[in-house]
């Protein structure tokens, strides 16, 4: 309020004083609504990738529902389970533990508040006051193989994946059953880098399984699908992308994208909370909630009637009648 | 007047950590947030709140012994920067002993698996000490490099031949609850570990002012030809000081996986191995002192996270305040006490004074 | 009046509780050899120290070339021409004499043009008489050429009054000659000297005028010529002293105790330094070992006391072989003591306190320590009476030893090595540096050994102080021993020669 004020007088708060003065007074929200949600992420806010997508969903729910969020950025793990015990202790009625890691955190803090929500990204074990909120790899994996197997010339497709973490071995598992389900001979490698942001290993692995006859390449890490990409576009072989529609970055690789819209899901959740309906449960967005979990663009490489084809995939595997891996 | 001074002179760490505060001040200024709340907040929740301190002393633990892992070769002479390696194998190997031995009681298994973890840790850092005795390698390079690939034997550990089935983060399965270490302050994670590490620290300040052995280290440390001369084995010396540093740096891995991890993860430290070269030159190589430096730097590390997450600040200024706090120690002791140099001016300055004094009678 | 190049009025200088000056006065004629004269301790380094800027006086007044002068610093006193050479010289060892030189020569730009400077000084070196390829590393140089290129450090900076703090000190016999020689070179050609020394023989060979100092203040200034070296004794140590030989007791020696046969070794740049070397000493007897610097005497020495592996060849004492046995074994059941020629860097650790460095030899037996404990209320008593036996000066015991002088140093390692009662001695020019005073008490020390039945292996290049105490002398060249003398036979002709190379049957 007095911030606005001063503004209003023309009076730039230009001296330090003035500026730690403004700040020191309660950023109370205009609305009166006293539910709050923290947020801690492993790495910086600014990664382009899954920290920066955390946060961004955090933010955009926060702005749009008129709530107050806090976060830490750069948590390193010793320090995770006090930072959500911190926040719960601090009144935040919904606590964010942004990665698979903060699944031992929360188990191990949740018991100690109960009128606190905690909700682990990618957790695995949800329960009483812990939500888990994660996508279903499989379902887009398949979908994704599914494309891949109607277009590929050798029969041959690769996967690569940074560690095996549960999530990604299932996108692989549903990209391999994808693949195979449109094409009964075909075969899917798969490869481990064992590193998410190495972009030469992560060209080395592309460039491998196209060596091994692969004409599809299908990379998970964060930063080093840039590499795989790269080794693709240069072998002049097809591309999956992820995250988002890559196919704005790599025109002439990428024929499709498994896109997981990490905003979008957020947005959705914590919108659940505010609204009293979180529940102790999985909220594992899938298919049918297509803001988070969906296809991105064709490549010039898909025909129209493999396009169709999918479509009607997808809709057998929301209506359950498929399963993906 | 001369006893004020020098302990002044003593006390010069704690002065360097007000001046990089005071500095710090600014950034925090900068960035649009009230230097004194963001400080007294830095203190009461390192120190004052029962949380926050709990959240202190489980940072002490790792800290601290990573320190006395870096004194004790740097009183002979050696640069051990490989605790973070050495941390790593100790956590690796305890895990080891944690989940692969056979089912046994409890007051016999965890022994065991801290014991494991030393073992663990203490060869990691023979290997430096090895090289370094017999062939002559620079341990500096050797123990920066090994770091690495202790980092990288975890990380391959746990994510694959012993990560948990579906789990969603590269991590080993958790160990038995009975290898649990005791809780010290009820309904947080400060564990037994901080415990350890000052009852090593005592043990080991007797050991190197009271003992032949810590006779022996100091002489290597000071002149090592003359340490031959008095027919001091240096070599074995060289690789026993390593194998011990290794062993407590492996113990603060152990440490943190029996109390509070309890199980092996991907990168479980950030960087407490080098934390500790900073504790032991804060502790002036004095392990009695090394407590209170670790105490403190886990304090201010607790505490600017309480910071961040209580006034808003961005991560980067935190990491700028504690990187300033280590320049300025750092800085500070290239000061030494110079006993005549304060003396003359003392006596100047009366001699001053009497001038003065004498003048002024004689208006 | 004469013109002083250098005057000092009431300069004095303060270390803590200590005045090592107590107001100075001093005039050096300019163009002369001016020698300062005093025992260890007299604080004859610490005027020098002042001189070259390195420290600053606590009260009085310098004057240069009839100027008054503030030296704020060693680079500021360089460019007023005053050049200083250290009793441990400056020199990096794996640079070449030219390197040496230029490094840190005002004026260079970023292009060094080593070839020029090594042309200039080897014009230098000719002019001075000497014979120095600048581009030979330092480490290949035996010590009396160091020195020289720290002289010529000093030349090639165009330094009109040069310092030297004694610089004979670290000179084998045959070097000193050519090293006197130089100095009047030097002065020859205009150049002031100023050379600290303790050892007057030297003053009455070279200089023109001496100021004698002792505790701090000066006691004398004169010209050489009008003054006794019987006197210069007097002044310097404020007493009479025998500079005559000991009377040595005529005691039988005893049973063989040290037997060495065919040793030989190997040095730390991998030259072979000890060649099928053999000798035998008795209880009782001390067996000197002559020659110049770098014959082998230091692998020699080492080779004994276990610090380096013989690569052929094998040593028992009292019968048993003892090549194999480690250092700590030789000086804890054998009974070896070992007095290094090196005090800084191997008989002492300098920053530790006195009373630890007592402690540096047995702190691992009774009484310094039990089952591996310090006693450090036990160490202090017997610091402290040894501290007395053997008048060694400090303010404390918990004093750092790097504070005590070279005489008072070489006293305490004495005490150690001698109290501990041991069966061998392996003593390495204990003398080095050290005033008459101070080498009295040593001597004294090694020839009570004697009597007490101990065999001494006493290796020195002042073949003076062996000729006094030893039994027996043997002569070292180029790793053997070319002779071994009785001290009645050993002339100087016939110790040169040995020395030189020129080998002869055993005659004693």
């Amino acid at each position: 309020m007095l911030r606005t004020i001063l503004k209003g007088l023309g009076l730039k708060s230009t001296t330090l004083a003035m500026a730690a003065l403004a700040v020191t007074l309660p950023q109370a929200p205009v609305h009166a609504d006293d539910f709050k949600v923290a947020i801690v992420l492993p790495g910086v806010i600014t990664d382009n990738s899954f920290n920066q997508a955390g946060y961004e969903g955090v933010e955009r729910a926060a702005r749009e529902l008129g709530i107050e969020f806090a976060y830490s950025e750069k948590t390193a793990q010793p320090d995770q389970p006090e930072a959500l015990a911190d926040y719960a202790r601090r009144g935040y009625n919904l606590v964010i533990g942004h990665g698979g890691e903060f699944q031992d955190a929360v188990d191990r803090i949740a018991g100690r508040f109960p009128d606190t929500q905690f909700l682990a990204v990618n957790g695995t074990k949800a329960g009483g006051n812990i939500a888990i909120m994660s996508f279903d790899f499989p379902a887009l994996g398949y979908v994704m193989g599914y494309v891949s197997g109607k277009v590929s010339e050798t029969g041959k497709a690769g996967y690569v994946g940074a560690q095996k973490l549960k999530f990604y071995v299932e996108l692989g598992e549903g990209f391999a059953k994808g693949f195979t389900d449109a094409r009964p001979d075909g075969a899917v490698f798969t490869a481990w880098t064992n590193d998410w942001d190495d972009v030469a290993k992560g060209k080395e692995a592309a460039l491998n399984l196209i060596g091994q006859g692969a004409d599809v390449i299908f990379a998970s890490m964060d930063n080093a699908v840039v590499g795989s990409l790269q080794g693709v576009k240069e072998k002049g072989k097809m591309a999956i992308g992820i995250y988002y529609d890559a196919i704005a970055d790599w025109p002439d690789t990428v024929i499709q994208s498994a896109v997981f819209d990490m905003r979008s899901a957020m947005a959705d959740i914590i919108t659940t909370a505010k609204n009293g309906k979180l529940e102790g449960k999985a909220y594992i967005y899938g298919l049918d909630s297509s803001k988070a979990t969906r296809i991105g663009t064709y490549g010039p490489a898909v025909p129209q009637e493999v396009q169709q084809e999918v479509d009607e995939v997808i809709k057998k595997i929301i209506a359950g009648q498929l399963t993906t891996h | 007047m001369l006893d004020i001074i020098r302990y002044v002179y003593m006390l010069r760490p704690v002065w360097a950590v007000l001046a990089a505060l005071f500095v710090g001040a600014g950034l925090i200024a900068v960035s649009g947030v009230n230097p004194l709340t963001a400080y007294s907040e830095l203190f009461s929740g390192a120190f004052l709140d029962y949380y926050g301190l709990a959240g202190t002393l489980v940072k002490t633990s790792p800290i601290l012994l990573a320190g006395l892992a870096v004194i004790l070769p740097l009183r002979a002479g050696l640069l051990n920067i490989g605790v973070e390696g050495q941390i790593y194998m100790g956590g690796l190997f305890s895990t080891f002993a944690a989940l692969l031995l056979p089912p046994m009681p409890a007051m016999i298994h965890l022994p065991i698996c801290i014991l494991f973890g030393a073992l663990g840790g203490g060869l990691w850092g023979l290997i430096p000490g090895y090289l370094k005795a017999l062939h002559g390698l620079n341990e500096v390079i050797v123990t920066i490099l090994l770091n690495f690939i202790a980092i990288n034997i975890v990380s391959f550990v746990v994510g694959g031949p012993m990560m948990q089935e579906g789990a969603p983060y590269p991590y080993s399965d958790e160990i038995g609850e009975q290898l649990f270490l005791p809780i010290v302050l009820p309904g947080t994670d400060a564990h037994i570990g901080f415990l350890v590490g000052l009852v090593l620290a005592v043990a080991m300040y007797f050991l190197l002012r009271f003992t032949t052995t810590g006779f022996a280290l100091d002489t290597i440390g000071s002149n090592p030809q003359a340490a031959r001369y008095a027919g001091i084995p240096v070599r074995r010396y060289v690789m026993l000081s390593m194998f011990a540093a290794g062993a407590i740096g492996g113990l603060a891995g152990a440490l943190e996986i029996l109390g509070l991890k309890h199980r092996l993860y991907h990168l479980f430290s950030p960087g407490y191995g080098f934390d500790g070269i900073v504790v032991a030159f804060m502790a002036q190589l004095n392990p009695l002192f090394a407590p209170v430096a670790a105490f403190f730097l886990s304090g201010l590390k607790a505490g600017a996270l309480v910071m961040q997450r209580a006034v808003g600040l961005e991560s980067t200024v935190i990491e700028a305040i504690l990187g300033l706090v280590i320049i300025f120690v750092a800085a500070s002791l290239a000061f030494t006490y110079n006993r005549t140099f304060w003396k003359l001016l003392l006596e100047r300055r009366r001699q001053v004074e009497a001038d003065l004094g004498a003048s002024m009678g004689e208006k | 009046m004469k013109t002083f190049a250098l005057q000092l009025d009431r300069v004095s200088k303060v270390f803590g509780d200590f005045r090592a000056l107590n107001n100075i006065d001093l005039r050096v004629v300019a163009g002369s050899i001016h020698a300062i004269l005093g025992e260890n301790g007299a604080g004859k380094t610490t005027l020098m120290n002042i001189l070259y800027g390195l420290y600053q006086p606590d009260g009085g007044s310098i004057t240069l070339n009839g100027q008054p002068a503030v030296i704020p610093s060693p680079s500021a006193a360089m460019e007023m021409g005053i050049g200083m050479i250290h009793q441990h010289f400056m020199l990096v060892d794996t640079l070449t004499v030219v390197e040496n030189v230029v490094l840190g020569l005002p004026g260079q730009g970023l292009q060094l043009s080593l070839a020029e400077h090594a042309a200039r000084l080897t014009e230098l070196s000719q002019t001075y008489g000497f014979d120095i390829d600048p581009h030979v590393e330092i480490w290949k140089l035996p010590i009396g050429m160091r020195q020289r290129v720290e002289i010529l450090k000093v030349l090639y900076r165009q330094a009109n009054i040069i310092i030297l703090d004694e610089p004979t000190s670290v000179l084998a016999p045959n070097e000193v000659a050519s090293f006197l020689e130089g100095l009047k070179r030097l002065r020859d050609a205009g150049k002031t000297v100023i050379f600290i020394t303790h050892k007057l023989d030297e003053v009455a060979e070279v200089a023109d005028r001496i100021t004698v100092m002792r505790l701090g203040q000066v006691t004398a200034e004169t010209e050489v010529a009008s003054i006794t070296t019987r006197d210069m004794a007097r002044m310097m140590v404020g007493r009479d002293v025998v500079l005559t030989a000991f009377e040595k007791p005529d005691t039988p020696p005893g049973p063989l105790r040290v037997v060495a046969r065919n040793l030989s070794a190997i040095d730390n740049r991998g030259i072979q330094a000890l060649k099928d070397v053999s000798f035998e000493i008795r209880s009782g007897e001390i067996l000197g070992v002559a020659g110049v610097d770098g014959n082998g005497q230091a692998e020699l020495a080492e080779v004994l006391t276990g610090m380096r592996a013989p690569s052929a060849g094998s040593l028992a004492v009292d019968g048993e072989d003892i090549t194999a046995l480690s250092v700590y074994d030789r000086r804890h059941r054998i009974g070896l003591s070992y007095v290094p020629e090196d005090r800084h860097h191997t008989g002492l650790v300098l920053d530790f306190s006195v009373m630890k460095n007592a402690m540096l030899r047995d702190f691992r037996v009774a009484p310094f320590s039990k089952n591996g404990v310090l006693d450090m209320r036990r160490a202090r008593e017997v610091t402290d009476a040894w501290v007395k036996q053997f008048d060694v000066r400090l303010r404390s015991v918990d004093q750092a030893v790097r504070f005590l002088s070279g005489g008072n140093q070489q006293k305490l390692i004495f005490a150690r090595e001698v109290e501990c009662r041991p069966r061998v001695m392996v003593v390495m020019q204990p003398c080095k540096g050290l005033d008459v005073g101070a080498i009295e008490v040593l001597q004294r020390a090694i020839l009570s050994e004697r009597q007490r039945g101990t065999a001494i292996l006493y290796i020195s290049t002042e073949l003076e102080h062996i000729l006094n105490v030893c039994d027996r002398v043997a002569v070292m060249c180029a790793g053997r021993i070319t002779g071994i003398l009785r001290p009645q036979d050993a002339t100087d002709a016939r110790v040169g020669a040995l020395m030189g190379g020129i080998s002869e049957a055993e005659s004693a």
